[in-house]
């Protein structure tokens, strides 16, 4: 049987809204709403909301499954077998590589646009070295620096007063125009906005008291639904329509309205503050990385760690074209959509069909 | 022991990395332009930019360019130049109107929109010469001198507010065209606000002047600072009185009519009358309520001929458009602007007088 995590490991309860707040936070909150206003243009809110409101079903899925302390590991051991639930474990590194690499690669591209047109492996080079740094100190730096994240980028939050000066708010008018097929279609594509905090699935052992962690989750994902609704209204009222649909980091391009007597152009000071925002949404899956080849191959962090990071500075910087950048954020995208809203509903009947089985023997 | 190693290494390589990553730019190595302008020259963009010499204070010095596209002027520029040509703090950017009147061409608008240097408070103005002549002006002026002019002329004149920003979201949506400020080169050579430009698409089509922008603001502006004169009969005599609105709001409304759609207005304005007349004795109730209703029928009368006079040149800056978009759920571009030249507005104007008799 497993032994518990050591008491020096753990973490309060209370840092589950930390760790699941700032694991929502990715690049996509920088430009999330031209993508959605594609298929309901000033209904984009609503689309939000929708997936908000999923995403809490979710939340409370996780939970059952994990009740008592367990990780996912044991969950695929459990539904699928040694042999299945190995594989699905392995695909789950995999996954796990991929959304910390496009993090990484989606915040170089943004640097590369805004502020210097440096080469990617420079900057690659510079973010992994802080990854790794952050990383080989274990999951209660990472819960610390997810808790300075959350801090900024409340104080991030405040500076949307500034476009609200410009608004019109005639342009969230008529609501609801579109019919619930596009909406549903369009929240599909705002669960970028929610996607992230599935590591949970991984570090949950680490949380004290874990099984009473849920209503902080819940606490952070309704956070998040409310603080996106009420961004979303914003870009629509500060954006006419035609414009939002060409603007591509709608939430990028409303802080360069900004201007403070001693600071002409806060956009750049923006891009930089937002990296401590976006290093839990890279860390944290990569330090889950270790951890499943810990659990299951017994290979120790040390090694696997700088492993992992090559293996995401390398495709890092093969991909160098703006098309491929592109191409790997909807791919992402697609991947987390599918095994958030997909998989995890899938494992959760799994789990209870599973667990009235065994009942059912245990009983006989 | 082994943590404080790999700390060390990190460290160092970041160092070595950072340091290789060095490409400092030293404000007296770079020429910074702060007013960039725009003209047609032969089917060739003429571009003209002025920049801040840091050898003598205050001192600017110009550069024209020709190109085929807006960024090959800087190749064009930087033929021309010591020392690399850097636009992030560029803050008005001048369009002759032979240019404006062709079109802003994609290439124009796009190269603003794209630009992620360029900031949203960005002025464009349209220029009723060559652009590169204001600029010549402008080289002689403090810095910055075009930009302060327009933001006050905007915060406290008559002009309404416009920026980057605000050209963008109506080139862009739907239902709305744009409108830029003019300036011109008065006789005595100096630079000077000339109403505005009304654009239909990327085309300017309509020039209005100053009295005809001043409505515009109080149509479509949230700041009504704005200053007017009216003339007043009072007995037999004609005087001129000068107002200033201080505060308000403007409110649309649509109303179906017999299939011909109304647009009401419905302007309520905080005013401060500046001269007194002597004829007018401004401590009674009628000489003031006098004052109120000739200003009424002077704004109403105003608005209601501007409006009539963009409704037959097919522009729509106001976005009255935009605004029945939000109240119509099968609501079409086109086929509001087939039904436009129907339209039938009423202004209603409310003044509240504050003060009187306050100087400037």
């Amino acid at each position: 049987m497993e032994q518990a995590i050591k008491e020096k490991y753990v973490v309060s309860t209370f840092m589950t809204y930390f760790l699941v707040y700032s694991s929502l936070k990715g690049v996509g909150i920088l430009g999330f709403q031209n993508i959605i206003a594609q298929y309901v243009e000033q209904d984009v809110w609503i689309s939000v909301l929708i997936t908000g409101l999923i995403t809490h079903i979710i939340i409370w899925m996780i939970y059952k499954m994990l009740n008592p302390s367990k990780d996912v590991l044991q969950i695929h051991q459990f539904c699928l077998g040694t042999f299945l639930g190995g594989i699905m474990s392995c695909l789950l590194i995999l996954y796990f590589i991929l959304i910390s690499m496009a993090g990484i690669r989606s915040y170089i591209g943004v640097i590369q646009l805004w502020v210097f047109p440096y080469q990617t492996r420079e900057l690659a080079l510079l973010l992994i070295l802080i990854i790794y740094y952050i990383v080989s100190g274990g999951f209660r730096v990472l819960t610390g620096l997810s808790f300075i994240g959350v801090i900024i980028v409340s104080g991030l939050f405040l500076l949307l007063i500034f476009p609200f000066q410009y608004i019109h708010a005639n342009n969230l008018l008529p609501v609801f125009n579109h019919s619930f097929s596009d909406l549903l279609y369009a929240s599909k594509k705002a669960s970028l906005l929610f996607v992230g905090f599935e590591t949970i699935l991984i570090y949950f052992p680490f949380i004290k008291d874990a099984q009473k962690s849920n209503k902080w989750a819940h606490l952070a994902i309704l956070n998040q639904t409310l603080v996106e609704v009420l961004v979303s209204l914003v870009t629509i009222m500060y954006f006419s329509q035609g414009q939002l649909l060409v603007t591509d980091m709608a939430t990028l391009s409303m802080t360069r309205i900004i201007e403070l007597p001693f600071l002409e152009r806060i956009e750049f000071i923006f891009i930089f503050m937002f990296l401590l925002v976006i290093i839990p949404t890279i860390c944290i899956p990569i330090w889950s990385c270790t951890r499943i080849l810990k659990k299951m191959m017994h290979i120790k962090p040390k090694i696997s760690l700088p492993f992992i990071l090559l293996i995401i500075f390398i495709t890092s910087i093969l991909i160098d074209e703006r098309v491929e950048l592109e191409f790997l954020n909807d791919f992402r995208s697609e991947i987390s959509f599918y095994f958030v809203y997909g998989y995890i509903p899938l494992l959760f009947i799994l789990f209870f069909i599973k667990k009235k089985v065994v009942k059912v023997k245990q009983d006989t | 022991m082994i943590m404080n190693k790999a700390l060390t290494i990190c460290v160092l390589l970041v160092i070595i990395a950072s340091t290789g990553c060095e490409r400092a730019r030293i404000i007296d190595d770079i020429l910074i332009i702060s007013t960039k302008g725009y003209d047609l020259k032969d089917g060739l963009l003429q571009g003209s930019a002025i920049f801040s010499t840091y050898a003598e204070k205050d001192k600017q010095d110009i550069i024209v360019g020709e190109a085929k596209t807006v960024h090959s002027l800087f190749m064009a520029y930087n033929n021309q130049t010591h020392y690399p040509i850097e636009y992030d703090k560029t803050m008005v950017v001048v369009i002759g109107h032979h240019l404006a009147k062709k079109g802003l061409s994609d290439n124009l608008i796009s190269s603003l929109h794209n630009d992620q240097r360029l900031g949203s408070k960005v002025i464009v103005v349209v220029s009723n010469q060559e652009a590169k002549k204001i600029l010549q002006v402008e080289k002689t002026k403090p810095p910055s001198f075009l930009y302060e002019l327009l933001k006050q002329n905007i915060e406290s004149n008559n002009t309404p507010h416009t920026n980057l920003h605000s050209l963008l979201y109506q080139y862009f949506g739907a239902g709305q065209d744009v409108y830029l400020p003019c300036i011109k080169l008065n006789p005595k050579g100096l630079i000077e606000m000339d109403g505005m430009a009304i654009f239909h698409k990327d085309r300017m089509k309509l020039h209005l002047n100053p009295l005809e922008s001043t409505f515009l603001k109080l149509l479509v502006d949230d700041n009504k600072i704005a200053r007017v004169n009216f003339p007043l009969l009072v007995g037999e005599k004609t005087v001129h009185i000068f107002a200033q609105s201080v505060s308000g709001n403007t409110k649309m409304n649509v109303k179906n009519q017999m299939n011909r759609p109304q647009i009401l207005f419905k302007l309520s304005l905080n005013c401060i009358i500046a001269d007194t007349p002597l004829e007018l004795n401004l401590s009674q109730k009628r000489d003031i309520e006098m004052l109120q209703k000739a200003m009424e029928r002077f704004i109403s009368k105003g608005t209601k001929d501007l409006l009539t006079k963009l409704q037959k040149n097919n522009v729509d800056p106001v976005g009255i458009a935009d605004f029945v978009r939000g109240k119509d759920r099968d609501w079409e571009e086109k086929e509001f602007m087939r039904m436009y030249p129907d339209l039938q507005f009423v202004v209603d104007t409310e003044v509240k007088i504050l003060q009187t008799g306050v100087g400037e």
